[in-house]
């Protein structure tokens, strides 16, 4: 039955490797859940689980499965019957004597149970072998909770089950962590490694201590350096237009681990809405207000800052080409494409990233657009083999391919 | 390791601990793999480490994690440097290398004659490749050292706490031999536990007021940090000296600079009432 969970979990699309697996497995050889539903739920939560965020959906799935183990625990009606209403025949010493049976694991239980429920065909109480009330067998009426299954009674074991149904991680989900780790590890070839004259000189510079120790007749003397520092920077132009929300999530996981990433001179993030035009917004919401103007940007940043524009492309030819198609801000004085070839002069390390690239598109008018700025720009999709392919151009630069 | 007799974590007389985090603590010790936590600043992720260690007598090793720090630098340091200068002036024992060695944390925790605690305090403040660095070492709990070629083994298993404010995502291979726990918030029930333990004497009016406050400022919608037990505490702490009555607490929120650390939090609880 574990091992049935184990490919429930998995067919449910939950990631549970097998080394997670066996350690649970060797948690339950160890005995640390005892015969406890509460226990092996929190035990095989805190081996099976890696984040608050799936917390919920393991739930959701300990409990579809694990209802049906309680069903599978109901005992036929007559069974239940005895049960419930025991008739006793042996006086209370005489249950005392009786020897306490083995004590088993959940997954024996369950398995004797099975056996039991076939066997049984009278009523066994007070005793320690059948299934029975007022005795000391381990499957019975309010059983002792870590040495028993009870079959019928007050039942502790539900608490498990009732706690998962209430949903209280539920939260998590909703706003959970995105896990941008990968595009990270992506970004990080972008490094170009030299020395900075601001930096203190902390570094021990092996050679230079050996030719200085040399010329010192044999007596050390040390040489340091400065440690060298990416050099390199990185302009983020992104679309936040509307036919871009069905790429939030990949964007917004691009975005995180730009955020993140510590290893750059600088970065810097503007905002355009399907085009560049006259002003670049400072936030995703692109509301008036938040603009600095296009013109200034291209001056402010010196040319050997990396820029990455993420954009799918898709508008309507005159958005791009034509003076005032920008229908949604300020009239343009400048066409977008006009913009977009000056910002490509300025900047000789340029890619563009399309997230709508990852999809199978026809020809409609507006991926006429797509096509042009894409002939334009070395272009790339949004994916893990896109970024790395968009890094590795980004620091080499135009020309040698 | 023949310890037959496991110990068991039960919280200790300071720290109030729920069940679920119980199992996974024992779990851990049991399974002796690494225990991860996250949660909420505040919920007591560095002091359950130091509950383990004083509930199970234990020596509790502190490893706290910046920035900049590196997987080696918890294994051992050679002391270059030192050691040119030394053969410079023909100091005694230069030709011992051993001499220049010097264990780092995880290092120390191995050599110690005793089982200890080990506490990696925000494993997530460290380099992204940082938790990869020390999968090997966590796990086999051995390490070697080239300059001395010295095997460096656990004599004892140490317990492992691993901490994170989930700043960044930990690597799969690493979570994967992990146990792992995510401390909620405690309710109401569990929070006047914890309270009691601080406050012995407190006057029930006082707390049941304080603690009803407290959740309410908790529950408040745009509040940017959310105020964490430390800090009920301490407010409770600044409540109780000052002698205020009960009916005040609930209108004025009084030390409301105590609970809440940002201005604009502030403004808002202001606002609201």
């Amino acid at each position: 039955m574990f091992t049935g969970f184990f490919y429930f979990l998995r067919g449910s699309g939950f990631s549970v490797g097998p080394v997670e697996w066996m350690t649970l497995m060797e948690a339950l050889d160890k005995g640390l859940t005892g015969a406890s539903l509460d226990r092996f739920y929190w035990i095989s939560r805190a081996i099976l689980v890696k984040s608050e965020a799936e917390y919920d959906r393991y739930d959701q799935l300990f409990l579809a499965y694990f209802r049906e183990v309680e069903q599978f625990a109901q005992v036929p009606d007559t069974v239940r019957e005895w049960l419930e209403n025991p008739r006793m025949h042996k006086t209370p010493e005489e249950v005392e004597a009786l020897p306490v049976p083995e004590k088993r694991s959940l997954r024996e239980l369950l398995e004797r149970l099975e056996w039991m429920k076939k066997l049984q065909d009278e009523e066994h109480n007070q005793g320690n072998f059948w299934i029975g009330a007022g005795g000391k067998s381990n499957l019975g009426h309010s059983a002792q909770e870590g040495t028993g299954l009870r079959l019928a009674g007050s039942s502790r074991n539900r608490r498990a089950l009732g706690s998962c149904g209430e949903r209280k991680f539920q939260d998590f989900r909703k706003n959970q962590v995105i896990t941008s780790r990968q595009f990270q590890l992506a970004l990080r070839q972008l490094r170009q490694l030299s020395e900075q004259a601001s930096q203190e000189q902390t570094e021990l510079d092996v050679d230079e201590t050996i030719r200085r120790t040399g010329e010192n007749g044999g007596f050390l003397k040390l040489a340091y350096r400065r440690p060298r520092k990416n050099q390199i920077a990185l302009l983020l132009l992104m679309d936040s237009g509307g036919t871009m929300r069905r790429h939030s999530l990949l964007c917004s996981q691009l975005f995180q681990a730009v955020d993140k990433s510590a290893h750059f001179r600088d970065v810097k993030v503007y905002y355009f809405h399907n085009c560049v035009y006259d002003e670049l917004y400072t936030d995703p919401k692109c509301e008036s207000g938040d603009t600095v103007s296009t013109q200034w940007v291209l001056n402010q940043y010196s040319s050997d800052y990396r820029v990455l524009v993420v954009g799918d492309a898709t508008m309507s030819p005159e958005e791009l080409f034509d003076v005032g198609g920008n229908y949604q801000g300020r009239f343009n004085q400048v066409a977008g494409v006009e913009w977009l070839r000056r910002f490509q002069k300025k900047f000789p390390y340029m890619v563009w990233i399309n997230p709508s690239l990852r999809e199978n598109m026809g020809r409609s008018f507006l991926v006429e657009t797509l096509y042009y700025l894409k002939d334009m720009f070395p272009t790339y999709p949004l994916t893990l083999e896109g970024l790395e392919k968009a890094m590795k151009k980004l620091l080499r630069g135009q020309g040698r391919g | 390791m023949a310890e037959m007799t496991r110990q068991k974590f039960a919280g200790s007389s300071t720290y109030i601990v729920s069940e679920p985090l119980m199992e996974a603590v024992n779990l851990s010790i049991a399974l002796e793999k690494p225990l991860l936590l996250k949660g909420e600043p505040g919920t007591g992720k560095t002091m359950l480490a130091q509950a383990i260690a004083e509930s199970l007598g234990k020596r509790l090793i502190v490893w706290n994690i910046k920035s900049t720090t590196k997987a080696q630098e918890a294994l051992y340091h050679y002391d270059t440097v030192q050691r040119l200068y030394d053969s410079q002036f023909g100091t005694e024992g230069v030709e011992e290398i051993r001499r220049y060695i010097h264990l780092g944390k995880l290092g120390e925790a191995f050599r110690s004659e005793e089982q200890v605690v080990l506490l990696i305090d925000e494993i997530d403040k460290a380099d992204l490749e940082f938790p990869n660095d020390l999968l090997w070492e966590l796990d086999q709990m051995e390490f070697f050292i080239p300059e001395t070629r010295e095997r460096v083994q656990a004599r004892h298993r140490p317990i492992v706490i691993i901490t994170s404010n989930g700043e960044k995502d930990l690597p799969d291979a690493f979570l994967r031999r992990c146990i792992f726990h995510y401390i909620e918030f405690p309710d109401p029930e569990l929070m006047e536990q914890i309270v009691r333990v601080h406050f012995p004497q407190i006057e029930e009016h006082l707390l049941e007021g304080a603690l009803k406050a407290f959740y309410q400022v908790r529950g408040q919608k745009g509040i940017r940090k959310k105020p964490a037990t430390s800090e009920l505490i301490d407010w409770i702490r600044a409540l109780a000296l000052s002698g205020i009555p009960e009916e005040r607490l609930r209108e004025a929120l009084p030390f409301a600079g105590v609970l809440l650390k940002k201005k604009e939090d502030l403004d808002l609880i202001r606002e609201k009432r």
